[in-house]
């Protein structure tokens, strides 16, 4: 499967920034950070962010990737979210 | 407490995990708003400068999410009939002749695959499977579809008895879980024999899932042989 990461030029240049909010975002130290990016290397940012490649981890870590998965899918189902839909008919 | 309800609170813990604003600003706001709201107009709860500059960083990262999602999606690959499985197939395990070697493609709902997987690699005319391993990687991607496929690097296009057996298992493990198996291909130097499109899998039926792994061969097997597990 291709991981639409890593490619070079200006899309490596995005993926690294977009790495470096995500190490921001999760408030990781520098070793966490490097443990991080190792794993976003190895498995691509889609899987990692799925939970794939966390066993190095902490489980801190593993909780804050969790709770951004989350609100990843949340904001996918928004449209259901704001129509009821599935979630409910508020 | 609705489904609703679950999805809103399970928003506010994430938000304030990660952006440390108080599920009080957040649950206060969605009283009478949507929630998602604040992620494109963060200052309707006042963040301070360290959390504004968060949900700033998260809405970069989920924009560019959504465009590596959309990205990957159409670099998927379709298997859209029987010779595309088999083209696939033959191109990942066609041309092994020293063992034989049992894969599986986990699909979307478009057919598309998410995951190919080599689930196991045998003998120079026998593999053994654990459904086991196929089912935890297939919950894993979220499949809506299976495509099973083994070589035969004898080069015989007959599906044997275990070749049989081993699809028949995989329906009754998946079908209760709503994934489907499209197909499952023997291959080998080009050539291919689809389940599917020898219309097998429809004169299968569904028996009880059994997780024991399974043994594979190409060996063909008369009536009285017992299937070796």
């Amino acid at each position: 499967m291709v991981t639409a990461i890593f490619l070079g030029g200006k899309q490596m240049e995005r993926n690294i920034q977009t790495i470096n909010s995500l190490i921001d975002i999760l408030d990781l130290s520098k070793e966490d950070g490097e443990m991080v990016k190792d794993a976003i290397k190895k498995e691509g940012l889609l899987k990692f962010v799925n939970g794939k490649g966390q066993e190095q981890l902490t489980s801190d870590v593993c909780e804050k990737v969790s709770a951004l998965h989350e609100i990843l899918l949340l904001v996918q189902d928004d449209d259901s979210f704001l129509m009821g839909g599935d979630l409910g008919d508020k | 407490m609705t489904s609703r309800k679950v999805y809103e609170e399970s928003f506010y813990k994430n938000l304030n995990k990660l952006t440390g604003i108080p599920v009080g600003k957040i649950k206060a706001y969605a009283k009478e708003n949507n929630p998602f709201n604040i992620l494109e107009h963060p200052m309707v709860v006042e963040p301070n400068e360290r959390q504004l500059d968060k949900i700033n960083k998260l809405n970069d990262f989920i924009s560019t999410y959504n465009v590596l999602r959309m990205e990957e999606e159409n670099t998927r690959i379709q298997i859209t009939c029987p010779q595309d499985a088999g083209d696939y197939f033959n191109a990942l395990i066609g041309n092994k002749r020293d063992r034989e070697r049992f894969m599986v493609a986990f699909l979307d709902t478009s057919n598309k695959i998410i995951e190919t997987k080599t689930i196991s690699q045998g003998t120079v005319d026998s593999a053994v499977i654990y459904p086991r391993d196929v089912l935890k990687m297939a919950l894993a991607n979220d499949c809506k579809g299976i495509l099973l496929a083994h070589n035969h690097p004898s080069g015989k296009m007959i599906a044997s008895t275990p070749d049989i057996a081993i699809t028949q298992r995989m329906l009754n493990i998946f079908k209760p879980l709503d994934i489907k198996i499209i197909d499952h291909v023997i291959v080998s130097a080009g050539k291919y024999l689809s389940f599917a499109e020898e219309q097998m899998l429809e004169d299968l039926n569904n028996g009880l899932a059994d997780y024991k792994p399974i043994k594979i061969g190409e060996d063909v097997v008369t009536e009285n042989d017992e299937l070796e597990i």
